[in-house]
């Protein structure tokens, strides 16, 4: 029988686009101050944007979220949001 | 909380839910809030109509609040309303300002139409053809608009040369003095990089920026009430009105000291809420000049 094509490409460890994904901060007030990425902890040096969306309330899995638009030190530009609901962070493309 | 604070800030862009399906609070909510938050100065900017103005403007003087009358006028560049509509909001100066406001509302209404299913269609969807506004503009403080005002909504689509022939025609329309390019910050997305190029198109031409909290309910919890009434006025379900509802809770009456924190990038914006308080004096409650007729009376016998 021949292998399915997907599994040589690994497909199926493949990650739909935008899904949120775990991260590791430092806070101060609420807002970040540095990130932990595989290469170790970053320093947050700008928060360029913070926006909030609060959605479907009408339903048991409801948002609401507090989004952070990052510039980190070496100048890597990162979104993440805080559940707060669940209050945890994610990293999430925007 | 420190009085400095308490009068930093003017709120001049505020909806009753006599915004028909679109506010959430009825004045006295918005009035008791604003009294608890220490408010000196507050608008009423409803859309299109100024059915809630007296009552605002009695209840916030028994607040000891300033009031200050305006509306958020629907506008179109065509003149039967057909096409795209933007917002623009405008407050009353002074007894003149108010008498335009009064006509631009009747002809947003539908008033001028002699056609009497053109007029219920009006009154239906309230809009006023752009160039009938040049000829009331006297006597009005004309702040741009919300996100759907079309120098907002032009600047945010990177349409910076059409924003800024829009900006100088109200300009042209009002006087540099009484143009005043709308900042709001609401926490959504966009709102910063919209708010910086709103700014600098605002130097570019000469005028002033102003903050403010395009506020359509009291308390943050409302804003539920707000998405249903949305969806409601769309006549669809809340999952289906995505778009068209608000992305967030933020659109409530906010503390001063809040306002000042959301917009540090720009104090002027916010020193300017004051500047257009103090120049909009007039007084609903006082400044209409009605007096009742005498009628005859017999001898012995009074009004009454």
């Amino acid at each position: 029988m021949e292998s399915s094509p997907r599994a040589k490409v690994g497909s199926h460890r493949i990650r739909p686009l935008n899904t949120p994904v775990p991260v590791q901060l430092r806070v101060d007030a609420g807002v970040p101050t540095a990130v932990l990425q595989r290469a170790g902890w970053r320093r947050v040096d700008l928060v360029e944007e913070v926006w909030r969306v609060d959605d479907g309330w009408w339903r048991p899995s409801q948002v609401a979220r507090t989004y952070f638009r990052l510039a980190l030190e070496g100048g890597h530009m990162i979104t993440l949001y805080h559940d707060d609901i669940e209050g945890t962070w994610w990293v999430q493309t925007y | 909380m420190g009085t400095d604070l308490l009068s930093a800030y003017a709120e001049l862009h505020l909806h009753t839910n006599y915004s028909l399906l679109d506010g959430a609070s009825h004045p006295e909510e918005l009035i008791e809030s604003a009294t608890e938050l220490g408010y000196r100065s507050l608008a009423i900017t409803d859309h299109d109509n100024l059915f809630g103005a007296m009552v605002f403007a009695r209840l916030c003087k028994e607040a000891s609040i300033q009031p200050i009358t305006g509306v958020e006028l629907t506008l179109a560049e065509d003149e039967h309303c057909l096409g795209r509509r933007h917002h623009l909001t405008l407050l009353a100066a002074n007894r003149e300002g108010y008498g335009n406001l009064c006509r631009l509302v009747s002809l947003a209404n539908g008033l001028d139409l002699v056609d009497q299913n053109q007029r219920e269609r009006r009154r239906l969807d309230p809009c006023l053809p752009v160039r009938r506004l040049a000829e009331h503009c006297a006597g009005l403080v004309c702040l741009t608009g919300c996100r759907q005002g079309l120098v907002a909504s032009l600047t945010a689509g990177v349409r910076v040369a059409e924003a800024e022939v829009a900006l100088r025609r109200w300009v042209d329309w009002f006087g540099h003095e009484r143009v005043f390019v709308e900042l709001q910050d609401n926490l959504v997305h966009g709102d910063r990089a919209r708010n910086r190029a709103l700014a600098a198109l605002a130097r570019k031409v000469g005028v002033e920026i102003i903050a403010t909290g395009d506020v359509h309910y009291h308390d943050r919890a409302r804003h539920r009430l707000q998405d249903v009434l949305v969806a409601i006025n769309n006549r669809t379900t809340l999952d289906q009105s995505h778009q068209l509802r608000r992305p967030n809770r933020e659109f409530h009456l906010r503390a001063p000291e809040l306002q000042l924190r959301r917009f540090l990038e720009f104090p002027d914006a916010v020193a300017n809420t004051l500047v257009v308080a103090e120049a909009c004096a007039f007084d609903l409650t006082e400044d209409l000049g009605y007096r009742l007729p005498e009628p005859p009376v017999p001898p012995g016998h009074t009004p009454d």
